[in-house]
């Protein structure tokens, strides 16, 4: 899962892309609110973990920018200021949650799992298809109720998946997702995980769409 | 002692008015004297001229042991009056032998005279007034002659008379002074507290008020005397807020600015230990050891700030300055992170730079940050300069770099507490030129940025007053 950090600080950015990459997201930071206004423009996130005080173009500048330009990824704003004035003019500004520092990584975590969940539609925190069930808080894949041992990225392509079951998504779609901007890749990366993926579930569980990319299918009784 | 403006003003009117009292008795006790002596006269004059004309020229024909016996019984009719009168409790007896009445023929016989005469053989030859002593007794005496009927009129006045009706009179002004003399206290008493309240009325309004109302106290309501005390204590309410406001600010500003560093410090905390890797382990508490380095610069500058407001500037820590001196001794502790940026640090100063008054520590503490944050702005092999020099009545305090620089829009944000410039790699509290701003308001100085000539960097100069004028507060 793919998430776009904008903090200035430096060992508070640090340390959130940090804590969260050991959480399995992969994580874009960025330090200033222009910036991170270029990169929504051109880059998918799946959430977008936000400072107020930001240089150049502030948190709630960019907030109010990207939700005027239509887009609706999911925002959760980080902040020293823990007023309910500051509260309400954050998520009125279009946040969608507000932690205040100093938080708790796990928390945030969980935060933002809650948000991409309801981001896509669900409810239900764990995603099912088939015999496979995947549990984003805990990190961890049952194939018929055993725990299955998969690695990060792996996971995080899994997860992508079965959110967006139904739906064929491009080799550069799941690519942006799995890989943050910083990070050497193998051309054949993604072949590579989906190979083992079918190793561990089953051969057709996942589908090649030639030319297109890959789906999961949707459960039948959604 | 305890100073109670009713207890003062109460003992210092009624000593006024005894004063005043006593000196208008005695000053009437002389005038009295004299009115009662030129009344009596007087009437001792009409009295005696009056007897003389009564007498009439014939005064030879007439039967004057008749006379004699009726002038005889005047003591008795006397008391039988008094008896019949309201005015029997005084003592006619003591007047009546103290006047006296004898009329004289020209051969020196007495024709006729009061009971008990006074024993002269013959009398006086002046008309008119005259004092005569019997005795051991001094008298008034009044003779008129009658040259018709040779006959001499005297009337004389045992002087004890007049005296006791003057001292009489000043005894009774005594008394009338003594009694009211409580009321006149009484009466003081109650004037002064009448006046007083209105300061009573400004006593309550400020004891009743409560600890967090600052307001200034309502001058229009205070009597004109105490309003210079008012104004003071409106004006000590008012620094008062001020340190009070400064106090919250600083409180929040504190705790606002410490939550990112610990939001760093618990993030890295729990990355180190959310992971097995060792070496990923140790990365993450390195971050937490810097976070808390930063963590503690901010409190010190916190502190640093704090102690520079204008109240904890006391006079007593004013000292000669000399900034030369300071600077050295700053520059030599700033030495080595100089030299581990390998950052050429130099220093140079005017000879003969006048001490002037002000706080050697809090100038220390300026050129620190001003020369700490020269040398983590400029670049590697950069230099710093430092210069002390006097301009006309100024000492100069220059400081230069050869870093970013600041963008002249932005030169008058950055002494604002907690303003950083956009994009600031190096990890400050950004209270560093705050606290220059400070120390050199509370010298009495003023600052100014500039960039040099050639190539980026900042001149930052302090310009110190050598006399500087006395701080308001």
């Amino acid at each position: 899962m793919r998430l776009l950090l904008v903090e200035d600080d430096d060992l508070l950015g640090d340390a959130v892309k940090a804590g969260l990459t050991q959480f399995g997201y992969v994580v874009d930071w960025l330090k200033d609110g222009e910036s991170a206004r270029a990169a929504i423009k051109c880059e998918s996130f799946e959430a977008i973990i936000l400072d107020l005080g930001l240089p150049k173009l502030s948190g709630l500048g960019f907030l109010q920018a990207i939700r005027h330009d239509g887009n609706v990824t999911p925002v959760i704003i980080l902040t020293a200021r823990e007023s309910v004035g500051d509260r309400v003019k954050g998520l009125d500004s279009g946040a969608d949650d507000y932690l205040v520092k100093p938080f708790d990584l796990n928390e945030l975590s969980a935060r933002v799992r809650a948000l991409v969940r309801r981001s896509t539609g669900r409810a239900d925190a764990t995603l099912h298809y088939r015999n496979v069930t995947l549990d984003p808080a805990a990190h961890a894949v049952y194939v018929d109720d055993i725990l299955v041992n998969v690695p990060r990225r792996e996971f995080a392509l899994l997860q992508k998946l079965l959110e967006n079951s139904g739906q064929v998504l491009s080799r550069e779609q799941l690519m942006q997702s799995l890989y943050g901007w910083d990070e050497e890749v193998d051309s054949n990366a993604l072949e590579v995980h989906i190979h083992n993926l079918r190793k561990k579930l089953n051969a057709n569980y996942i589908r090649t769409i030639r030319g297109v990319g890959y789906m999961v299918e949707k459960n039948e009784h959604q | 002692m305890k100073s109670s403006i009713r207890k003062f003003l109460l003992i210092n009117l009624l000593l006024a008015i005894t004063i005043t009292t006593t000196l208008t008795a005695i000053g009437n006790y002389y005038l009295d004297e004299q009115d009662i002596k030129e009344h009596l006269d007087t009437l001792m004059a009409v009295s005696a001229l009056s007897y003389e004309a009564l007498l009439g020229d014939d005064v030879h024909e007439r039967p004057l042991a008749e006379i004699q016996s009726s002038l005889n019984r005047i003591p008795q009719k006397i008391k039988n009056q008094y008896k019949n009168s309201f005015l029997n409790d005084l003592p006619p007896q003591n007047y009546i032998n103290k006047f006296d009445f004898q009329v004289w023929s020209n051969n020196g016989k007495l024709l006729l005279h009061s009971l008990d005469p006074l024993e002269i053989t013959s009398p006086p030859k002046i008309d008119g007034f005259s004092d005569l002593r019997v005795g051991s007794e001094l008298w008034r005496i009044f003779t008129t002659y009658n040259d018709k009927a040779e006959i001499r009129t005297i009337l004389a006045e045992h002087y004890d008379t007049r005296n006791e009706l003057g001292h009489s009179i000043a005894q009774d002004d005594m008394y009338i002074m003594l009694l009211t003399f409580p009321l006149s206290g009484l009466l003081i008493w109650i004037i002064i507290g009448r006046g007083l309240r209105s300061l009573d009325r400004v006593a309550k309004e400020v004891a009743n008020r409560a600890p967090t109302n600052l307001e200034p106290v309502n001058l229009e309501e205070v009597p004109e005397e105490i309003k210079p005390v008012i104004d003071e204590l409106n004006k000590l309410f008012h620094r008062l807020d001020e340190g009070f406001e400064r106090e919250k600010r600083f409180a929040s500003d504190a705790a606002h600015e410490l939550r990112t560093p610990l939001a760093a410090l618990k993030a890295q905390a729990q990355v180190a230990l959310n992971t097995t890797d060792l070496e990923e382990k140790n990365l993450a508490l390195k971050k937490l050891i810097a976070s808390v380095n930063r963590s503690a610069h901010i409190v010190q500058q916190l502190l640093t700030m704090s102690r520079l407001v204008p109240e904890a500037s006391r006079i007593n820590d004013i000292d000669k300055v000399n900034l030369p001196k300071v600077a050295r001794e700053v520059l030599a502790l700033l030495a080595p992170s100089a030299l581990e940026k390998q950052i050429e640090l130099e220093f140079t100063h005017d000879a003969n730079i006048t001490n002037f008054f002000g706080n050697s520590t809090a100038i220390g503490i300026l050129i620190r940050n001003l020369v700490d944050n020269a040398i983590r702005y400029c670049k590697e092999h950069g230099a710093v300069l430092v210069r002390v020099y006097q301009q006309k009545d100024h000492i100069v305090l220059e400081v230069h770099d050869n870093g970013p620089g600041i963008p002249s829009e932005l030169r008058s944000r950055v002494f604002e507490r907690f303003f950083r410039v956009l994009g600031n790699k190096s990890p400050g509290s950004g209270l560093g030129l705050a606290i220059v701003r400070q120390v050199t308001e509370l010298h009495g100085g003023k600052i100014e940025l500039d960039s040099p000539e050639k190539g980026t960097g900042l001149i930052v100069r302090i310009f110190f007053p050598i006399h500087p004028k006395p701080s308001k507060s």
